[in-house]
Order: C-alpha cells, then sequence, then structure tokens
C-alpha cells in the first residue's frame, strides 16, 4: 500500500485517531467521576512497536502529550522487555515519575499482538477519584504522602487479573469501588483499542503498523521543521516570577532556534522545594510541547512526528526537574505557567501568534470543607479563573481555563453541597492588562460561610504578588487578591472563615498585547461604553478623555 | 384534512393530507423579511390544487426557522436581563472551560444580551428557600425605568434558585408587567425550571430575545388562517411533539430545532409503518448532514442542546439552551462542502462550505473550489440535466476545472481525487455514526439507514456500506420530509421543575405536590391545542445521579401516584438498570437522588398517510450513464430510473440511479432495491 498518497494516508490515519477516540468514549462512559469526563482528565493512545505515539484521543488536556510513550520507551519496555510480555497481559503503575507528575494519574498499557509478534501497544491514563495520601494537596513533603505508589505490575497475566494488587489499591483508597470501577473502564478501554487496531490491520490486509507509522511521523515531523525553519536562528530568553508558597519561585527558559529544530533550556530556575509543587520531567515536558504545537502546528493530529524537533531541559534539583522523590500533588500550580513563559520568550519572533499570560493559568483551587450543625462533614473545590491573555487582533476572553480546561462548578450545585452563599460573581472592571489588546478581565468571587460553625478553606492561588504580564509593551494585568473583611490573607493554605464572615477573592487578569497607545480608540470606547474599563482606568491605561 | 408547512432558508416544504389519506405536496420560494407571506403562497396554492378550501381544513403544523434565524443573524429584539445582584456578568463568564485546546485565537458566541442592559436585583434566597435577602422592590422600579427609557422591547429575568422558589421572580415579573406594558417578560421559573444558573439564564435570554419576532410571526398567521377559516394552527418544538400557537409565542425557544425536529419525526413514522424500529435517520444537506438514532421508533430526548457556534460545529462555543430536543449529531458534510490540501499536504473535505452562494463550482455562480457536489457530478451521482428535476442545469465543465487545480495541487488525477473526496466525506459520516450509536450503547450495523436531504440518498450507500448497515431506505418525498414528519407529530408538552432530593428522603407529600405542580403547569397548553384531558398520556422522567456526582442522567418514571415504597424501588431499579446500560457497570453504596421532575403531556400520534404524485405512464427508464463505483473501481454504465414512474413490489438490481426531483438514489453493485408499498426505495446491501 502506499502511503505516499495522500488520499490513503489521510484516510488510514483518521482511523487510527478515531480508534483511540472510541477507546476515548469507551473509557469516558464508564469513567465513575463525570467530573473528570467533563473535564476530559484521561487520555487514550496508540503506540508503535517501539512505543512511539500513533495517534492520540482528539481531546486530552495538555498534561497527556507525550506522556505515555515516554513512560513506555524510557520505564515499561524496561522493566518489562517485549519478549517477556504475553497475549492478555496489561501493565499499569502509578508512580508519579514515570506518569504525569501526581499518583492519582494511572497510567496502564496493553500489548496487542498480531501473528504472534507485537505490532503496537493501547495505552491510557486516567486520573481515579482516590489513591489515599493527601489528595490534590500542595502540603506534602515528599511522594510518599501523596498516596500509595505502584511500581510497572503486570495487573493481568495473560488475561487473569492478579487480585492481590487489586486488593491492595481497594484498601488504600477512600473510594475503593469507584477506583477499581475506573481501573475495569481503563482495561476496556485498552481492549477497544485492541481489537480495533486488528480490524483495521485485516481489513487493510496489513501485517503491521512500521511503515503506517513512519509516513504518518514524516509528515508531520517534516511539517512541524517546516514551521520552525521560518523562524530565524538564535537562542530566545525569558523569565517570569511566581508567587510560589513561603518564597519566589523564579522560571527561566532560553528557546533554543536552530534551523529546523528547537530545544527549550530552563536553566536558571529555581530549586525544588519542600512542598507538593514540583514539576515531574513528564508534566515539564508536556507542557513544553504543548506551548510550541500551540505557536507551531495547532490543528494536526498528535503523534511522535510532532514531537521529534522539539526537546527541553532543565537542570537537576529545579522545580522543573526534582528528585524523583519530590512531592508533587499540585504539581499545576507551577507546570500550567510553561505556556506564557515559553510565549513571553519568543513574543519577538512570532509576535501575531503569542498570547499575553494569562490568569487561568494555574486554576485557583478554593476548597470548604467543614461540619455542619448535623455533624455530617462537607467538603468540595470551587474553581475560579482569571481573564486570557490578549492576542494579535483579539482581547484575551474573560475568566478563562489555560493551559487545562476545566468548567466550573455551578453556584447552585456548589452551594447544594457546602453551606456557604456566593454572593458575587462578577467581572472587575479594569482589571485586563492594558494593551493594544488587552487582557481578558477577571472575576470577584464573595462567598459567606452559613453553616453556623467556622469553617476551613485552603487555597490554591497564585499572581497575586506576581500579577500576569504582558507582552510586546502590553501591560501586566490586575494582580489576585483574597481578602477576609477587608484584610489580604495568606493567598495559600489554610484560611479559617468564622461564621457568617465572607471571603473576596479576585482573580488575576489577563496580561495585555502590545502598547496601550496603540489601542484602536473605538474599542476604548466600545470598553468605557460596556464597563470594562472605567473612566479612571480609560485616562490612565490609554490616555483617553 | 390536514395541512404542514415548513419554513427553510430556501424554500418552505408544504404538505396536505386529504381525507382519504393521500399527501400532496407542494413547494415555494421562502420568504426570509416576513416568512409567513409564503407560507400563507404555499398553503394557497396548495389548496387551489386540489381544488379546496381553508375551511376544509381541520389542522394545520408548522416547524420554523424563524427562532434559529433570528439567533444566528442577531435579528432578535433588543433584551435586557435582571439577575441576582452580583451576578450581572453571568453570560459573559459562561463556564470557563476552552472548546479548543491548541487554538490560541479561540472566540465565543457573543452573548444575546448586551452588558449595560444587564440589571441586578437586590435579593437573595438561599439553596434552601430561606429568604436571606428581601427583594428590593423600589430597586426593580428603577430598572424598570431605565428598561423604559432605552427602549428595550423584552425582558428576561433569572435569579439564584429561581428554579424551585419562585416567588422573586413572580414579583419582579408583576412589577415590571405593571410598569412597562407591552414589553414582553420571560421568568427563568416559567421558560426552563431548572438547576444551573448559566444554562437557565442563557435559555431565558434567548426565549426573550426570539419573543417578539415569534408572538408577532403566529399573531399573523393565526389572523390570517382564521380568515381562510381553516382549523387550529400547531407549532413544531425541537422535542418532536406540537404545541399551541400560544406556546409557541411564549416560549419561542423551544422552537430552535423545530424543522430537524420534524424530519426525525417523519423517520419515526416510517419506522412505525415498517415496523422497522431500529433507524439511523441520515439528513445530508447543502452545508452539515445530521444524524439521528431512533430506537424503538422513537429518538432519544436530550435535556439541552447548543446552537450558534462561534466555532463551525464545536461544541462549548455557542449559547447552552436547556430544552428538551431530538438527540442528534451534526457534522460538517454536506454537498457543499469544500475539498482542498490540508495543512500536511493531504486531501481534506470541509467542514468550511461553499453554501448557497456562491456554491459549488457547478452552480456556476462563480464559486471556484471543488465541493463534495462537484465530485458527486463528475462521478456520475449527479446529472447536470436532471438536478432539481431538471430545472436547475449544471455546469459540469466548472466542476472539472476546479478539481483539476486540487488534483494538481495534491500531484493526484483529477479522477483519483475526486474518488478520494466523495470516500472521504463518507467516511466523515460514518465515523460520525458510529460514534454516535455507540454512546448510546447501540451497536451501529444493526440499523436501518432512512435518508432525506438533497444529498443523503447520493451518500447513504456508501455510508451504510463504511458503517456496516445493511439496509437503507430512500423514501419517496425526500424533498419535503420534514413536513411530512409534521403530519405524523403528536401534541407534546414538556414541563420540568428541578426539586433536588434523595430518593430515600422522598415522601408522599413532596411527591403529589410535585405531580400537582407539573400537570398544572402543563394544563394551559393542553387547553389552547383543544385536548380533552381523556386523551392526553402524562409521561414522568427525571434526570438523577449518584449522589456526589456533577451530572444526570433521564430515567422514566412510574405514575407519581403509586404508593411511595412501590415508587422509590421501581425507580431505584430503573436508574440502576439504565446506569448499566449506558456506563457498563454499577456504583454500590452510594445513594440516589434526584435533580429535575419532568413530564411530557403528550396527544395521540398522527398518521402520515401515503404520498401521491399523478399517474404516470412514462417509461420508468430514463437511460445510461457511467457511475463510477468503489466496488467495481471503474465507471460503470448505469440504468437511471425515474423514482415516481416505479410500482410498488419492482425491483431493481444494482447498480442503478434512482432520481426524484430534489435528490437522487445510488445503488451501488452490491445492492438490491425493492419499492415498498408506499413506494419508498428499500436498497438490501451484500
Amino acid at each position: 500500500m502506499n502511503f505516499a498518497d495522500p488520499i490513503i494516508l489521510q484516510m488510514l490515519w483518521n482511523r487510527l485517531v478515531f480508534i483511540t477516540d472510541q477507546a476515548d468514549l469507551a473509557l469516558g462512559r464508564t469513567a465513575f467521576s463525570p467530573i473528570v469526563r467533563e473535564n476530559h482528565d484521561f487520555v487514550t493512545v496508540l503506540m508503535d512497536a517501539d512505543g512511539n505515539a500513533l495517534a492520540q484521543c482528539t481531546l486530552a488536556i495538555p498534561v497527556f502529550i507525550s506522556t505515555l510513550p515516554m513512560a513506555v520507551k524510557t520505564y515499561f519496555l524496561k522493566a518489562h522487555p517485549p519478549h517477556t510480555l504475553k497475549p492478555g497481559d496489561v501493565l499499569a503503575t502509578n508512580n508519579s515519575r514515570i506518569g504525569t507528575g501526581h499518583p492519582p494519574d494511572l497510567v496502564m498499557v496493553t500489548p496487542i499482538f498480531h501473528q504472534g509478534t507485537i505490532v503496537a501497544y493501547a495505552g491510557c491514563i486516567a486520573h481515579l477519584p482516590d489513591v489515599g495520601g493527601r489528595p490534590q494537596s500542595p502540603d506534602s513533603v515528599d511522594v510518599f504522602e501523596e498516596g500509595i505508589r505502584l511500581p510497572i505490575l503486570k495487573l493481568f497475566r495473560e488475561g487473569v487479573a492478579n487480585q492481590d494488587i487489586f486488593d491492595i489499591i481497594a484498601s488504600s483508597s477512600r473510594l475503593p469501588e469507584e477506583v477499581l470501577g475506573d481501573i475495569n473502564s481503563m482495561v476496556a478501554a485498552n481492549d477497544v483499542m485492541r481489537r480495533e487496531v486488528l480490524a483495521f490491520l485485516r481489513e487493510y490486509e496489513l501485517n503491521g503498523l512500521g511503515d503506517l507509522a513512519q509516513a504518518i511521523y514524516t509528515r508531520s515531523e517534516s511539517h512541524m521543521r517546516g514551521a520552525i525553519r521560518r523562524l530565524p536562528n538564535g537562542v530566545y530568553s525569558a523569565e517570569m516570577v511566581l508567587d510560589g508558597i513561603d518564597a519566589d519561585i523564579t522560571l527561566r527558559a532560553a528557546v533554543h532556534v536552530h534551523d529546523d529544530s528547537i530545544h527549550v533550556d530552563y536553566e536558571g530556575t529555581s530549586p525544588q522545594v519542600e512542598y507538593g509543587i514540583n514539576v515531574a520531567p513528564h508534566y515539564r515536558i508536556a507542557h513544553s510541547l504543548y506551548a510550541l504545537k500551540c505557536l507551531l502546528d495547532p490543528v494536526s493530529p498528535n503523534n511522535e512526528g510532532c514531537a521529534r524537533p522539539c526537546t527541553d531541559s532543565a537542570p537537576e534539583g529545579s522545580i522543573l526537574n526534582p528528585r524523583a522523590t519530590a512531592a508533587g500533588a499540585a504539581r499545576n500550580l507551577v507546570g500550567h505557567t510553561i505556556p506564557s513563559l515559553i510565549f513571553r520568550a519568543l513574543a519577538d519572533v512570532l509576535p501575531e501568534l503569542v498570547q499575553a499570560d494569562s490568569g487561568g493559568a494555574p486554576i485557583w483551587g478554593i476548597n470548604c470543607t467543614g461540619t455542619r450543625q448535623d455533624g455530617t462533614p462537607y467538603s468540595s473545590i470551587q474553581n475560579f479563573h482569571g481573564g486570557q491573555g490578549g492576542r494579535y487582533q483579539l482581547d484575551g476572553n474573560d475568566t478563562l481555563s489555560f493551559p487545562s480546561n476545566c468548567k466550573v462548578t455551578p453556584v447552585e450545585i456548589y452551594e447544594r453541597s457546602v453551606p456557604v452563599v456566593i454572593e458575587r460573581k462578577e467581572l472587575i472592571a479594569d482589571s485586563g492588562g492594558p494593551g493594544r489588546f488587552r487582557g481578558g478581565l477577571a472575576q470577584r468571587g464573595v462567598i459567606r460561610n452559613i453553616s453556623g460553625a467556622p469553617m476551613n478553606i485552603y487555597l490554591n492561588t497564585e499572581h497575586v504578588r506576581h500579577p500576569c504580564f504582558g507582552l510586546l509593551g502590553g501591560k501586566p494585568g490586575a494582580p489576585g487578591r483574597v481578602e477576609l473583611g477587608n484584610t489580604p490573607v495568606p493567598t495559600k493554605g489554610r484560611v479559617i472563615l468564622a461564621d457568617r464572615q465572607a471571603l473576596v477573592i479576585e482573580t488575576p487578569g489577563g496580561g495585555g498585547w502590545g502598547e496601550p497607545a496603540e489601542r484602536d480608540r473605538s474599542l476604548v470606547e466600545r470598553d468605557l461604553h460596556d464597563g470594562l474599563v472605567t473612566q479612571a482606568g480609560a485616562r490612565r491605561d490609554y490616555g483617553y478623555g | 384534512m390536514k395541512l404542514a408547512f415548513d419554513t427553510g432558508g430556501t424554500f418552505t416544504d408544504l404538505a396536505l393530507l386529504d381525507d382519504a389519506g393521500v399527501v400532496h405536496t407542494h413547494k415555494v420560494l421562502s420568504t426570509p423579511d416576513d416568512p409567513s407571506r409564503a407560507v400563507l403562497q404555499g398553503i394557497d396554492e396548495l389548496l387551489d390544487m386540489r381544488q379546496s378550501h381553508g375551511r376544509d381544513v381541520a389542522a394545520i403544523f408548522g416547524a420554523t426557522t424563524v427562532v434559529t434565524n433570528a439567533v444566528l443573524e442577531r435579528r432578535g429584539a433588543r433584551t435586557a436581563l435582571v439577575t441576582t445582584d452580583g451576578f450581572q456578568d453571568i453570560l459573559r463568564i459562561r463556564t470557563e472551560s476552552r472548546y479548543d485546546l491548541y487554538d490560541l485565537k479561540l472566540q465565543f458566541s457573543e452573548p444575546l444580551v448586551a452588558r449595560t442592559d444587564c440589571f441586578g436585583a437586590i435579593e437573595r434566597v438561599t439553596v434552601d428557600g430561606d429568604v436571606l435577602v428581601p427583594l428590593d422592590e423600589a430597586g426593580v422600579r428603577a430598572i424598570a425605568a431605565a428598561i423604559k427609557a432605552r427602549g428595550i422591547a423584552s425582558v428576561a429575568v433569572c435569579l439564584l434558585h429561581g428554579y424551585r422558589y419562585t416567588e422573586h421572580e413572580e414579583r419582579i415579573g408583576a412589577l415590571l408587567r405593571e410598569q412597562l406594558p407591552g414589553v414582553a417578560v420571560s421568568l427563568s421559573s416559567a421558560v426552563c425550571p431548572e438547576i444551573r444558573e448559566y444554562d437557565r439564564a442563557s435559555t431565558t435570554a434567548a426565549n426573550a430575545y426570539t419573543r417578539p419576532l415569534m408572538s408577532g410571526h403566529v399573531a399573523q398567521l393565526e389572523g390570517e388562517l382564521a380568515r381562510r377559516g381553516t382549523g387550529q394552527l400547531l407549532w413544531m418544538t425541537s422535542s418532536g411533539g406540537v404545541v399551541p400557537g400560544v406556546t409557541a409565542s411564549e416560549l419561542p425557544v423551544r422552537m430552535i430545532e423545530s424543522g430537524p425536529a420534524a424530519g426525525v419525526v417523519a423517520a419515526g413514522d416510517y419506522a412505525r409503518r415498517s415496523g422497522n424500529g431500529d433507524l439511523l435517520s441520515f439528513d445530508m444537506g447543502g452545508t452539515t448532514a445530521k444524524l439521528c438514532m431512533l430506537l424503538d421508533g422513537r429518538p432519544r430526548i436530550a435535556p439541552e442542546l447548543e446552537v450558534a457556534h462561534a466555532a463551525r460545529f464545536r461544541r462549548g462555543s455557542g449559547l447552552p439552551l436547556k430544552i428538551q430536543s431530538v438527540q442528534m449529531i451534526e457534522i460538517g458534510s454536506g454537498g457543499g462542502s469544500i475539498a482542498h490540501a490540508g495543512p500536511l499536504g493531504m486531501l481534506a473535505v470541509g467542514p468550511r462550505s461553499a453554501g448557497a452562494a456562491p456554491g459549488p463550482a457547478c452552480y456556476g455562480l462563480g464559486g471556484a473550489e471543488p465541493t463534495v457536489t462537484d465530485v458527486d457530478l463528475i462521478l456520475g451521482y449527479l446529472h447536470e440535466d436532471s438536478f432539481l428535476g431538471g430545472t436547475f442545469r449544471l455546469d459540469r465543465a466548472a466542476a472539472q476545472t476546479a478539481l483539476e487545480r486540487l488534483a494538481r495541487e495534491l500531484q493526484l488525477a483529477p479522477e483519483r481525487c475526486a474518488q478520494g473526496v466523495h470516500d472521504l466525506v463518507n467516511d466523515a459520516m460514518a465515523r460520525a455514526a458510529i460514534m454516535h450509536a455507540m454512546d448510546g450503547g447501540v451497536d451501529p450495523s444493526r440499523l436501518s439507514m432512512i435518508a432525506f436531504g438533497g444529498a443523503g440518498p447520493v451518500h447513504a450507500y456508501g455510508v451504510a456500506r463504511k458503517i456496516g448497515v445493511r439496509r437503507v431506505v430512500c423514501p419517496l418525498g425526500a424533498g419535503v420530509n420534514s413536513a411530512l414528519g409534521l403530519l405524523a407529530a403528536p401534541v407534546a408538552v414538556d414541563v420540568a421543575a428541578s426539586a433536588p432530593v434523595s430518593l430515600n428522603q422522598l415522601d408522599t407529600g413532596m411527591l403529589e405536590r410535585i405531580r400537582a405542580r407539573l400537570v398544572a403547569d402543563a394544563a394551559p397548553a393542553l387547553a389552547a391545542a383543544r385536548l380533552s384531558v381523556d386523551d392526553v398520556t402524562y409521561t414522568f422522567s427525571a434526570d438523577m445521579r449518584h449522589i456526589g456526582q456533577g451530572y444526570e442522567i433521564t430515567i422514566g418514571l412510574p405514575e407519581l401516584s403509586t404508593p411511595l415504597d412501590l415508587f422509590t424501588s421501581a425507580v431505584r431499579v430503573a436508574f440502576r438498570s439504565t446506569y448499566l446500560q449506558l456506563y457498563g457497570r454499577e456504583v454500590e453504596g452510594t445513594g440516589i437522588e434526584v435533580i429535575t421532575w419532568r413530564l411530557r403531556a403528550s396527544g395521540a400520534i398522527g398518521t402520515g398517510g401515503s404520498i401521491r404524485t399523478e399517474r404516470c405512464d412514462r417509461n420508468a427508464l430514463r437511460g445510461r450513464r457511467p457511475v463510477y463505483f468503489e466496488e467495481a473501481r471503474a465507471y460503470v454504465s448505469t440504468p437511471v430510473y425515474d423514482h415516481y414512474a416505479l410500482e410498488p413490489g419492482q425491483e431493481i438490481a444494482g447498480p442503478a440511479i434512482v432520481e426524484q426531483k430534489e435528490s437522487t438514489a445510488v445503488i451501488g453493485p452490491s445492492g438490491h432495491a425493492t419499492l415498498d408499498g408506499q413506494r419508498n426505495l428499500v436498497i438490501a446491501l451484500t
């Protein structure tokens, strides 16, 4: 079969992506936690016989880019070389170093045998509801506090479940039924890929996927390299400073563009910390690749070829390459800002493509916990997002999740699960960073405790001391703010809210793009009319009026 | 006799069912500036043709694009939104999530209400109905004054927890009506009493935005039809039932998928009459293809849909609406979809469409890019002399030129390129169909397919082969399918109420209150539809979930007057078995809760009748032409038949082409067709 033919290749490639989407549907339909399903916090990937990514389901969030192939090539196939695998075997681990940097994500891999040899691997990762330890908290000192840690195991041997492992998982989790159910869904999803790949091979009379895989990689890789080649050679650097937990964290990136390849070097980045916000290498790499793909090739389906021209590195012991046992349950608080950092570095070479820093990176999570007057405990997280950064020709969208993709729980639903009244949820005028294209607006949320008793609130916030930066002359957005009765409070960790007391949360505004003086006057007037900027703001930021 | 009309973007289709059970069809050009003109013209012409009068017509059924187009083209009324103070930005803050992960330039649909026309009423009710802040009536009067000063024609009111605690909304409604005579007021507690404030506000705003236009349209048509002495006018909703004019006027948002829902009802009518209940309805038009699975003759009904996508067909980029609607999947594959070289140098089709203007290259209206229709012409499925019954001559040379340009770019032979376009577009539709069926837990290869729309019958054979479907029906009258569906549609009034409660905490009094409220809410529309209580069937359902989950599934309920212990045990069993069917497993040890209660009050299902065309003595075989078939990998000399001249029971071996006025059915070499009793073309694939 001629895989160079632009019709044959398109047809077969579509089919491989479709196979991962079918597995995605099988997994998503059966996952227990609908919030995981709605936010698509899982991935299905089809890999070739060497563990390279052939196709990935269409809708996965950025954290999953390249994670599975890295896990398979670097870890799985070393622990379990192909000649030790049999049809019906299913491998799995939740070691955060091997997976995505936090233990709830279980990584599962199933070899696909055809005519006695492995032709491909089906893989999936899903966020399990609970694996013990402190759930998603930055308070852990090391990885051992974050939950159970399974090495790469054979969950099934030749189709027979290894019951001991299931028992260990069940006894380590607060939600054993749900976790075991989700694991079964993952097994089923991999089996959908196995079944569909075999049907595909029969239908097209192929013995393996090798030549097709090479055709896909070559086409993607040359497209990506072509996009890089249009950038001038050079080293483009940027840094950003984050609030961190008890001290500033500096992230530095030097983006080396050399002919048709890119290397991102995070030299100069702050050292790792004794909190669960360290970013394991796979999580960092996924976000580096995500940023580059947004800029250079936003449309083609993810596969090995897109990743080949792009590499990154970070100094050992830094917060972006911590030692293997460093805590990282809340690694998103730092990792989500990587795309903004790369956009900043490349702003001068790709001014029309980059987006200024976003207040949705990271997500602000507000966890209200306590005990109702009738003695029943409650605990539920409400998320808040800041504004998106400004973009060439477009203002940032207001209140947008980026780079992850999280829907917010409706107020009417949240108030059912937690004894609070959310009194306001509104845009903040003047919070969008001024620019030729301004940042998206942030929001103000007011949460009042009506439980009749004090309430513990756990805050995960960022950009309170260091606002979202603008690009190309654009100004920073308004910083975030958390207040309790008009007094600023610590923005990470626990706050105690007395009965009838209210917590005021202001997320960060997105950074602006381009000089505010160059903003079209009619846009300033529109914003004034709509109340998105105030008279005072228009005068101060745009010299208007 | 009964009459039906379906106002579409280009044509208004009409169907008349006479007392002998025979259907007569008609088609006139739509008049978008005032859609009722085309409707009345069509009705008058059709009655004239049958030498009948308005007074002979017992009932008229309408499907309309008035509501959809008002939203899509932003032609609705200037609308104000009143929310609980502090939530005026509800339409702008949305869900805070993205519909595309890699597109940094993503944009969302603009809200239907300007930010400055959003007002906050000072009030607050808790989740349990306690009034934390009483309603500030002076503040509401000030809002009314501002609305009046701005000349705003319609108001939406959506307060927090107003799905259940309606007093403040009702009081605001009364104050606004008192101060703003002539201004329409839509309360969220009446439009959509369902929990989740953003979805409810979005739905209420869309209702308010389209209400002046739709109520004007209804009033005008009702007046004109009354002058002609016809029976009652009923309107198709998005969920496949018809409602009286008063409902269509006050709750226009429910009519937003009126036409497509009518098409699905036609498929259901076919399913019932043929005894072939499990169907995939496949409607392929100029810009999109719509697919809908029917099981046992019934489509699935979804509690929400999304319209006005800012990015083509991307869920999450548009406006969410919490209304009952026929669940279908729509993809950007139509006759006008443009074939092009993708960024990676491979052949791609759509979702960009040439639309009606300039249209496909072969329309000769200036389109220079090859479309699916151009390729269908080149491959012999369509013919320049018989398109739209020969009334619109296609330009084959223009299609060929457009295709050759693309073929050169891709370094392919033009014929190979044409085959690739046809095959790729079929593949995309087949994949969508497989996903749609899988999502409902069904193996799609066991379904029959029913094809309509201009391009449906052309592509049905190829799509069916890819899915593994063995039976394809191309109905007579495929071009007026939605109008035919209207004739069979039952009166159906959907009402809902969110009253979250754990199944364990249900008591008899609560069930009685919920039942009474739902029945009372449905009563005015049933009365307006002149349905007697004895003819009404009540169907109760509920959106339920395991406690702690974020999303619900809809479960059919026993009568709410069933004794409590029997009721709860039956509901528990129904929930668990539906959950198992949809999600493949059970969840033990967690409670179950109801979030929203639903009632559908419906009348009897109508009968569609059979289409009659004038007796036709002409030869059914029109001639032969070369047609390309993938199975033969070659052009094959293929007989071309006139569908109207075929008789029931007649058999046609593939390959063959069967032409109707508005569409062409393709039968491949491994297909074998039979005309059924209603002269529908039934193709068996081997």
